[in-house]
């Protein structure tokens, strides 16, 4: 450590280039990665992410149709009862409303809100994380009786009453009165199955009859919450399992069921927006993904190698008089790379903060919300862009660009001939 | 019993254009215990012999013996494992570390030895800056020093891994008078109270005097041996 403090006294612009070069390298691509990790990382409320199984879309045929197409979409509500309900492998099943379902929601004697409603069951709460500022969640009696009750976001309540404090306080949503319950922290929309900025029980509404295909199809998008995410396997058999015994009392009607490999992982829903194709492959998915921070990294360590090379140049002699004094190459090599790895995290610590409050700052301007969703309720926490994994992938490419842009300099540097240096010729 | 054994050797540097036989068949024996002095014009071969005896380069031809073993054989890494054990170097330009302060200075070959532990390697740092009388510049970097005291400073990083030969290129090269004395003075004592055993390439006919033995060079040889 003493050693890269006093070489980055000694010579403090190169120095200083060397540690913004990294910095707007590791910035540049740590804000990939943050856009990324956002699809597929867990954050509050969608906290369990890494234990879900969802099933956003279904698809079946018909033998009658002749081969002409097939239905894909949102699952029905005669599936989830077939079905989903009936799983008894995850910890917990929840269903809801898959579309944004813009809504007009109004206080008494107040003006009219436009919001997004989402329709849930109770199992919702249990699979999602809200933070509650006020009040509670509807519980599995309010939904089995199908009560007008419901979630606010905190900007909504105060759009509605102007304040949170709205628990037992009454509006109407689509001229139908409803009750609040609960009052929750606002939500970003980045988080697709969670977003709304109110939400009531399904059975409250009409999305149980609306549906298509015999109530096959509907209006639906289903998670299962693992206990692990090693019981995915038996998760994904049961799932099997529940469909075919149900697509075999359907035989008759002629309904066959296309498995297209759902339930899908979090991961492989972000990147599967389409209901009528199979799960995209996730190894093109990477490969585009280490192509991009390849190109992201090589080119600024060509230029770092540059000012490594001229940072061991400059210290070439004490190079020389450490080999004199009985430093084998080996250690000169490790020693250099090792000091440089240090000048590189700096750098790319600074990129971290940097990428973090650009991310804090562009919001809206840099992560796109899914299909339908306006830019208004996008924004960005720290909990969304810094995980643990956030540092791992840093820690990572600093690894990479240090190995690109100081080896050979310092692997060159190691070689120095030893007379050479000391005679400073 | 001598440390140091030269027998027939030649460095030629080669460029594209040129030949320079810097050295030719040299031959000779230096003693354990033994301060001996090289001189001769500037070109003649001098600094190329240092270099040699302490493994910094590689004769073209001939064999080099020190302390019973063929340097000529060893690999990079044994050869820089034999330099830090065997052999401790002071610069005509002291080739000290600037932006290292005197302590870390000298305790730089011990940094390379797996064997010591942090405590005895400032121990040994403490011991031999004593004995050159520079305890109380320890926190000192080499650009607060006077020329003196940055080759005693150099001296001790030489003497810190208590090396059998010390080799001394010009020590006093770039000293007045006096703190040249000062020089001859410390190095008489490293190998008259320690029994080390010193090679000194000198251009001062008196500082020779003052060591067992002068080897005079001319062209790349051996002249002769007073």
């Amino acid at each position: 450590m003493k050693n890269i403090v006093n070489n980055l006294r000694q010579q403090p612009l190169i120095s200083w280039v060397s540690i913004v070069g990294t910095a707007l390298a590791i910035f540049l691509i740590m804000v990939m990665v943050m856009m990324e990790q956002v699809k597929y990382a867990p954050f509050p409320p969608e906290s369990n992410r890494d234990r879900w199984l969802v099933a956003q879309f279904m698809s079946i045929n018909n033998d009658n149709w002749d081969g002409e197409g097939g239905s894909n979409g949102p699952i029905g509500y005669r599936t989830l009862q077939e079905v989903y309900y009936k799983m008894e492998k995850p910890e917990a099943v929840t269903a809801f409303t898959s579309q944004r379902n813009p809504v007009s929601l109004k206080a008494p004697g107040g003006i009219p809100v436009n919001a997004n409603a989402k329709g849930t069951d109770h199992n919702y709460w249990k699979v999602m994380n809200f933070t509650f500022v006020t009040g509670k969640p509807y519980g599995e009696e309010e939904f089995d009786a199908g009560q007008t009750v419901a979630v606010l976001s905190e900007t909504t309540a105060r759009k509605l009453f102007g304040t949170t404090d709205a628990v037992g306080r009454e509006f109407t949503l689509d001229f139908v009165p409803y009750r609040v319950t609960g009052v929750v922290k606002d939500v970003t929309n980045l988080a697709e199955f969670s977003y709304a900025d109110a939400w009531v029980p399904y059975s409250s509404t009409n999305a149980i009859n609306d549906g298509w295909c015999d109530n096959i199809m509907g209006y639906f998008s289903v998670i299962m919450l693992a206990n692990n995410p090693a019981d995915f396997k038996d998760i994904r058999d049961e799932f099997n399992r529940l469909h075919a015994i149900y697509f075999e009392s359907l035989r008759d009607e002629g309904w066959t069921f296309v498995s297209r490999d759902r339930p899908y992982t979090q991961e492989v829903v972000a990147y599967s927006k389409y209901a009528n194709v199979s799960a995209t492959d996730m190894k093109s998915i990477y490969r585009e993904r280490w192509l991009t921070y390849g190109i992201l990294l090589l080119v600024p360590a060509i230029n770092l190698s540059s000012m490594t090379h001229s940072r061991l140049r400059r210290q070439r002699e004490e190079i020389g008089v450490r080999r004199a004094f009985g430093a084998s190459r080996s250690s000169i090599l490790s020693n250099l790379f090792w000091e440089s790895f240090a000048v590189t995290l700096l750098g790319g610590l600074l990129g971290i903060i940097l990428a973090v409050i650009f991310s804090l700052i562009g919001g809206a301007s840099i992560y796109t919300p899914g299909w339908g969703m306006s830019a208004d309720n996008t924004f960005v926490n720290l909990s969304m862009i810094l995980h643990w994994s956030t540092f791992g992938w840093a820690l990572l490419f600093c690894f990479i660009l240090n190995l690109l842009s100081a080896s050979l300099p310092a692997w060159q540097a190691s070689r120095t001939d030893i007379v050479a240096a000391i005679s400073r010729r | 019993m001598n440390i140091i054994n030269l027998s027939g050797v030649t460095k030629i540097f080669r460029t594209s254009e040129i030949e320079i036989r810097a050295l030719d068949r040299v031959s000779f024996v230096v003693d354990e215990g033994e301060f001996v002095s090289v001189m001769g014009p500037s070109g003649c071969g001098k600094s190329t012999l240092l270099n040699l005896i302490g493994l910094l380069d590689n004769p073209t031809e001939g064999h080099i013996a020190i302390a019973d073993t063929d340097i000529t054989r060893l690999t990079p890494k044994q050869r820089a494992r034999f330099r830090n054990e065997h052999i401790g170097f002071v610069f005509q330009s002291f080739h000290l570390i600037p932006s290292l302060s005197v302590r870390d200075n000298v305790e730089l070959p011990l940094t390379y030895r797996d064997d010591l532990s942090a405590r005895e390697r400032r121990r040994r740092v403490e011991e031999v800056l004593d004995r050159v009388e520079l305890s109380h510049r320890i926190k000192h970097r080499p650009g607060q020093l006077s020329g003196g005291q940055c080759q005693r400073v150099a001296i001790a990083r030489a003497i810190v891994g208590n090396p059998r030969i010390l080799l001394a290129d010009e020590p006093t090269g770039n000293l007045d008078s006096q703190m040249g004395a000062d020089i001859m003075r410390l190095l008489q004592s490293l190998n008259q109270d320690d029994g080390r055993t010193i090679v000194m390439v000198t251009h001062n006919e008196s500082q020779a005097r003052l060591t067992h033995r002068i080897l005079r060079f001319l062209d790349g040889h051996l002249k002769n041996e007073e």
